[in-house]
């Protein structure tokens, strides 16, 4: 190889970093049995929420799960509104409720599991604005805001699960139900963008490409054709390359997304 | 070797009694002179014994290896036999060999050594079992046909992180194979919706195929070969089918192999692919049952919302069926 590789390239101090996830995972081994708990069916939340609330989570375990509750409460919330408005009759989201709906069974699920987990470390609610201060006044009453905002939320889920798998990578269980999750919101994500297209095709990011200019932090360095040292485009189109990876937002930017639709 | 006793004086009984206990041909070459004596001394009584008689296909043997790795030359012996099961001494007949099974070669004609053997050979590339038939001046042989096992020696995922990367090039180049070979022979009626995310998908797992690769640099695990058999890609069930079971495998395998990674950098790499499966797998299933849940169905996501996650011990036997290269998967953290 003529450039340098991931393996030999990306980080001399890989040796230091790893022994500091082994002493991790030995220091979290409670916790791990605990969350092993934790991801039996939600029945045994009960038992799950006691055991957290003895405060055996890290607190930066419970940071980032706060952190992911938060956009859960959001995709929650929005998706059970549109659902609603559909039977009210304001949205009529026609042959598409039952992907609607699947979604929402989901997002419901994924709140009340990061909540058993978090027990009394949860963070509240916050208060929603999903027409961000009246820029997408219509999302209750026009399917197509209503996809386009679903787009962007799960295109938001995907990229956020990711920049926290490092801050996971400390607890195996916490990581696992991470990435499952993560897997889960980028299904939505793919099923979302073809509900956006006529003809539906594409379920993944081409580029940066997006047409609603108040999401285009959404969409921000997706357009990476390099991963690691390798350039990707002498194996494909650029368009390709940009597709294949996903890429993730840091926290900051992400909440800076959330925070167009939260009022408080 | 004593049907009939060696006449003449002590030293051609001294001189057999040396050729049997050595080598005749060693003989020959340390002491010419005194062989002379002792060729002319026997006459035409060959090796101072009784000579074989016409040679006998069904009395003939081979020596055969019963498995042999893949690529490799498989050599074969045969000795000429007469028909009282005595070596023949010189060659002239006519050896062939036809392989049929994993692999099919022939007829093979041997190489004559001169002496009574026969020399075979072949190379099988696919692994399996082959029988080798062999006829000598066109009538079988003892034994024949014979199994030969074609294995091919497990190619070691190797350990840590680039065990784990390995194993992801693994799976990487058994999507890549599937869609090349569905894209480059697409099932008739493919509609423009199918033909374009059959295609975007084959190019984004040559991507992540190569990436990997290039990664791996020397430590990548060679190119492994794929079976497809069982696939009919003149069918769009059959595609389709196999595409919704490789997408979903592909996503539960990253979600298992995530928490054996030891880099963060590297568990970002495979947080970046791992979703673009899981986009795939939405599209792919959504083809088969549009508008319906099924892009994230309950049978791939369950209660709790989570997507399948499968460690290696339990992904790799679902992917065997496809990959004819064995796999050594030992050295991978379980943990």
């Amino acid at each position: 190889m003529k450039s340098p590789t991931v393996l030999g390239g990306l980080d001399p101090d890989l040796t230091a970093k790893v022994v500091s996830r082994r002493e991790a995972m030995t220091r979290s081994g409670r916790l791990a049995g605990v969350l092993a708990i934790a991801s039996l069916p939600a029945v045994f939340g009960v038992f799950a929420r006691r055991a957290f609330a003895q405060g055996t989570l890290p607190a930066g375990i419970v940071d980032v799960l706060n952190f992911a509750l938060t956009l859960e409460y959001l995709e929650d919330e929005f998706y059970r509104t549109g659902l609603d408005a559909d039977i009210a009759g304001d949205l009529d989201l026609g042959g598409t409720r039952a992907v609607f709906a699947q979604i929402s069974k989901h997002e419901t699920a994924h709140v009340a599991l990061l909540q058993s987990v978090l027990g009394a470390d949860a963070v509240a609610k916050p208060t929603f604005d999903f027409t961000a201060g009246g820029t997408f006044g219509d999302v209750f009453t026009n399917p197509g805001t209503f996809i386009t905002l679903a787009q962007g939320f799960e295109d938001t889920g995907v990229r956020a699960y990711k920049g926290q798998a490092g801050n996971l990578i400390a607890d195996n269980g916490v990581l696992t139900t991470a990435l499952r999750i993560h897997s889960v919101e980028a299904r939505h994500a793919s099923a979302v963008r073809r509900l956006a297209q006529s003809p539906a095709e594409k379920g993944w990011i081409t580029l940066a490409s997006n047409t609603v200019a108040a999401l285009d932090p959404v969409y921000a360095g997706e357009e990476l054709t390099t991963q690691g040292s390798v350039d990707l485009t002498q194996f494909g189109s650029a368009e390709a390359a940009s597709e294949a990876f996903d890429e993730p937002l840091s926290r900051e930017d992400v909440e800076a997304i959330a925070g167009m639709f939260i009022v408080s | 070797m004593n049907d009939r006793a060696v006449p003449g004086a002590g030293e051609l009984e001294f001189l057999s009694q040396l050729a049997r206990a050595t080598s005749r041909r060693k003989f020959l070459e340390w002491s010419g002179v005194t062989l002379a004596v002792a060729v002319v001394g026997c006459g035409d009584d060959d090796n101072g014994m009784t000579g074989p008689g016409a040679v006998s296909a069904a009395d003939s043997t081979a020596t055969v290896p019963a498995t042999v790795a893949g690529g490799s030359a498989v050599t074969i012996t045969v000795q000429a036999k007469d028909a009282g099961g005595r070596n023949l001494t010189s060659g002239g007949a006519a050896v062939a060999a036809t392989v049929t099974g994993a692999n099919s070669a022939g007829p093979i004609s041997a190489v004559d050594n001169g002496d009574g053997t026969y020399t075979l050979t072949y190379t099988p590339a696919n692994t399996g079992s082959d029988a080798v038939a062999i006829t000598l001046n066109g009538t079988a042989i003892s034994g024949s046909p014979f199994t030969v096992t074609v294995t091919s020696e497990a190619v070691s995922l190797g350990t840590g992180d680039a065990g784990v990367l390995n194993y992801a090039y693994a799976l990487e180049q058994l999507e890549a194979a599937f869609y090349t070979q569905a894209v480059a022979s697409l099932y008739t009626g493919a509609t423009a919706e199918e033909t374009r995310i059959l295609t975007d998908i084959r190019d984004h797992e040559v991507i992540h195929r190569d990436f990997l690769k290039a990664a791996l640099a020397a430590g990548a695990i060679p190119d492994l070969s794929v079976d497809f058999t069982s696939v009919d890609f003149t069918s769009r069930d059959s595609v389709l089918g196999t595409a919704r079971t490789f997408e979903d495998l592909g996503v539960s395998a990253y979600n298992g192999a995530g928490q054996l990674l030891e880099s963060a950098d590297y568990l970002l790499l495979a947080g970046k692919i791992v979703s673009v499966e899981a986009r795939h797998a939405a599209a792919i299933r959504d083809l088969l049952n549009p508008l319906s849940a099924d892009f994230a169905g309950d049978d791939v996501v369950d209660a709790q919302g989570l997507d399948q996650s499968r460690l290696p011990a339990n992904v790799l036997p679902l992917a065997d069926p496809f990959i004819t290269t064995p796999i050594d998967a030992s050295g991978l953290p379980t943990a």
